[in-house]
């Protein structure tokens, strides 16, 4: 009896993750719904020292696209470990794709 | 259908114990993978001093458990792989899943993601399973200990794949096929960036590309991935379409593999693993 509560509750619970609650929520899947990639060109500006190309990749975990989410905490981390971040990034979205620019560690829209 | 007998019966319908214990073969072959790749690809050195990915962990949601789960990270990596082994043998198969599973999570704290969270779910599932295996391969034997746990991962298959199915068919970006086109552009872009190699087949050729994009073919490739999702369980659960429905399952797995190959091989095991369990009758006759 316990294992048949048990899962009506639990077919329960997966409805309402699935369907009904945040995409955030544990057992909803929108895998693939909802992306933002991007395609960056950064380059780091140490004090005096000619500046130097940022690949993204050497950062992120393997099998990783870069997502316009990893960007901010990105720019965070090298700014404070290899010097101030500039460039752009060609951002593709629901809507399209458009360009933004990074100056200062800082995003520039 | 025999989901709604065995909730009926209490879990006391029979099934073959050959159906789940091929469905741990699955999920063990696609966790030793996925642990197996992730060392070679310097998992072990992850949450290493200045790497990226602990400098999210430090200031992320876990950060009050950050030292903890860093200190842990080594030691869990060599134990999820030891049960991963065990799990694939069939030696102590409840306590090697428990191990696998927890090894997962604690990748999830650090990297989020679904594929890991479906191999964790079945492998948690399957705990309750009283004859996971007997010996390293699938034997049969009609048994009642095996359908609390076989009921619930197919529940959660069926979960998913409907879920999906609604998200992608409530977003635009994907069902226009903008969203497909636009990351098999960025993946191209992104080849010879990657530290580790991630793609098996050559990038392909831009006139290729040009063509494919002016078309029609990424709305029909988006829109054919809805319907599949959709029907896909219901075919499974029929014993009449079961093959039918293990061929399309199988092929829409090898193209959302295409994406992503090294990444999705683990999560493409599993998901094709667990359609054995769909159908009992099918077990009973093999």
């Amino acid at each position: 009896m316990i294992e048949v509560l048990l899962s009506v509750s639990f077919m329960g619970f997966l409805v309402w993750a699935g369907f009904v609650a945040p995409t955030a929520t544990l057992f909803s899947w929108p895998m693939f719904s909802h992306m933002s990639l991007m395609v960056p060109e950064l380059h780091v500006r140490p004090d005096g020292r000619p500046s130097t190309k940022v690949n993204v990749y050497d950062y992120l975990t393997p099998g990783n696209i870069a997502g316009e989410d990893i960007l901010d905490p990105l720019l965070a981390y090298l700014s404070t470990r290899v010097g101030p971040v500039y460039g752009v990034a060609l951002v593709y979205d629901r809507t399209g794709a458009f360009t933004i620019r990074v100056k200062d560690s800082h995003v520039v829209v | 259908m025999w989901l709604y007998d065995a909730l009926r019966s209490g879990f006391n319908l029979e099934v073959d114990a050959w159906s789940i214990q091929l469905f741990r073969l699955c999920v063990a072959t696609a966790c030793l993978f996925k642990f197996v790749v992730d060392l070679a690809q310097g998992g072990f050195v992850r949450l290493s001093r200045d790497s990226f990915t602990r400098h999210q962990l430090i200031g992320g949601r876990w950060r009050r458990q950050a030292r903890l789960l860093i200190a842990l990270h080594r030691p869990v990596h060599v134990l999820r792989l030891v049960a991963a082994v065990t799990l694939l043998a069939g030696i102590h198969p409840n306590a090697s899943a428990l191990v696998a599973a927890l090894g997962l999570v604690h990748e999830l704290i650090y990297e989020y993601r679904r594929h890991a969270v479906y191999l964790a779910a079945v492998l948690i599932l399957c705990l309750p399973a009283g004859r996971l295996a007997d010996g390293v391969l699938p034997r049969h034997h009609m048994t009642t200990e095996n359908t609390w746990s076989q009921f619930l991962v197919v529940v959660l298959t069926i979960q998913m794949y409907w879920s999906s199915a609604w998200h992608k068919a409530r977003s635009h970006q994907f069902s226009s096929g903008r969203l497909l086109a636009q990351f098999v552009r960025v993946a191209s872009l992104a080849r010879p960036q990657q530290r580790y190699p991630e793609y098996w087949y050559p990038v392909p050729p831009d006139a290729l590309v040009a063509r494919v994009y002016s078309g029609k073919f990424w709305p029909v490739i988006a829109r054919s991935v809805i319907v599949c999702e959709t029907v896909l369980p219901i075919g499974l659960i029929l014993p009449l379409s079961w093959r039918i429905a293990v061929f399309g399952g199988l092929l829409m797995h090898l193209c959302f593999t295409a994406l992503l190959p090294i990444r999705l091989i683990p999560y493409t095991l599993a998901t094709v693993g667990s359609f054995v369990l769909f159908n009992v009758s099918n077990s009973h006759g093999a």
